[in-house]
């Protein structure tokens, strides 16, 4: 095989690869980080849910929990909504149009991604 | 690793919808209160001679039970926090058309009645007191289909005592109905502590227990070709979930051959059947079609 035709089957390999591997370089970052991947589950799943139950569900710390629902609220993926339960303060969490979007969006590109290779198939 | 942790992801989703529906629409041992007040006002109709004393102690159950069944559901079906159910634009929309159904039926039974007896206002103004509250609570509090029948009977028991109705041929549907909210109510307490023992089974799992390690693995899992993700999505069969309303149905059923056939009533008698026949359908729906809806994303 001549120089020039292996480095042209190189390059389309390489091609090949990128092509494949491009879409996951786009995934959302902020949904594709796991422990916030966690909490867009459990609220995808339902209307409203409480610090404690998501505290349950995905089994992260009170801290952490805090900092990831902090910043899914920056964005704009979740709203926080502050009440009292009888004299306790509570803290209700539910996501919105944008973030049902950004996650449907995320997981039509991760099915995507995880669709069997044509040669594999 | 060869437990993906997109299943788990499903499983997830399955369980929060489980969990997030006691908070609005299952009953559980509200079911149970129902039905025990069902029976206590059957009870009451065989008992008391005095239509006053049953309009007036009816009312007072419903209400007990509509507080009870709310406290239950406050304090018994929350041990893992709070979750308000998603429901989809065409569920609340058939929640709508329940409550209009309901008002429709009890204002055409007081008409019927009014007309028939010639009542003058003063012996039917309580029935407009009942015919006002019946949007309200039914909108309110009667979220399921069992909830619904129970409500509108009991309004109906207490509408039709406040004019001097004879109740003891109300007693065959009150029965059945006890004893279908009864057996609901039962099974759904013990789905959901099944359902809650499944929580906190997977929360001693690896897969709960560090999301980092299990939504990690999806990560690395990105390019394998043999992850099953899709397929479990968008095919996962509901015939498990939708069993119990399709026995439901089957039991709508039958209820409204053993009405019309054996019992052979009348203008009252044949409207409950047409309702339970509703209500089973919409217990079904949310059984089966709700999960399916909520599995492929839940967009409106």
């Amino acid at each position: 095989m001549k120089l020039s035709e292996r480095s042209t089957q190189s390059l389309e390999a390489t091609e090949d690869v990128h092509h494949e591997t491009q879409p996951a370089f786009e995934l959302d970052r902020l949904i594709h980080e796991p422990a916030r991947l966690a909490i867009v589950v459990v609220l995808e799943a339902a209307e409203e849910v409480d610090f404690k139950f998501l505290l349950h569900m995905t089994n992260l710390t009170k801290g952490n929990l805090s900092r990831q629902t902090e910043k899914l609220a920056e964005a704009g993926y979740i709203e926080v909504r502050k009440y009292y339960k009888g004299r306790v303060p509570a803290t209700g969490y539910r996501l919105t149009e944008t973030g049902q979007a950004a996650f449907a969006h995320y997981r039509d590109q991760m099915m995507r991604l995880l669709q069997p290779h044509p040669q594999e198939k | 690793m060869e437990k993906s942790a997109l299943p788990a992801i499903e499983e997830v989703q399955r369980l929060t919808r489980d969990y997030a529906s006691y908070a609005h629409r299952r009953g559980g041992l509200g079911n149970v209160l129902g039905g025990l007040v069902m029976l206590a006002v059957v009870l009451l109709i065989l008992l008391s001679k005095a239509d006053l004393l049953i309009a007036l102690i009816t009312p007072g159950l419903m209400l007990s039970w509509l507080v009870g069944k709310e406290l239950l559901r406050s304090y018994l079906y929350t041990p893992l926090g709070r979750a308000t159910e998603r429901r989809s634009v065409a569920m609340q929309w058939f929640h709508l058309l329940r409550v209009c159904l309901g008002v429709l039926l009890l204002g055409g039974i007081a008409v019927s009645v009014v007309i028939q007896r010639s009542l003058a206002f003063h012996q039917w103004w309580p029935l407009l007191v009942f015919l006002l509250l019946t949007p309200w609570i039914a909108w309110r509090y009667l979220r399921s289909g069992i909830e619904y029948l129970l409500g509108l009977f009991l309004l109906l028991v207490s509408l039709l005592a406040s004019i001097g109705s004879d109740m003891r041929s109300y007693v065959v549907v009150a029965l059945l109905l006890a004893f279908l909210s009864i057996l609901l109510g039962l099974y759904e307490h013990l789905r959901f502590r099944s359902l809650v023992k499944e929580v906190l089974t997977l929360q001693q799992e690896a897969l709960l227990q560090s999301p980092w390690r299990a939504f990690g693995d999806l990560t690395r899992r990105v390019f394998s070709v043999q992850l099953s993700w899709p397929h479990r999505w968008t095919f996962q069969p509901v015939s498990r979930e939708a069993l119990p309303g399709v026995l439901l149905i089957g039991v709508g059923m039958l209820f409204s051959l053993t009405d019309v056939l054996v019992l052979q009533q009348t203008l009252v008698f044949w409207q409950f059947p047409v309702i339970v026949l509703l209500l089973s359908f919409d217990e079904a729906l949310h059984m089966s079609v709700v999960p399916a809806w909520a599995r492929q994303g839940g967009r409106r």
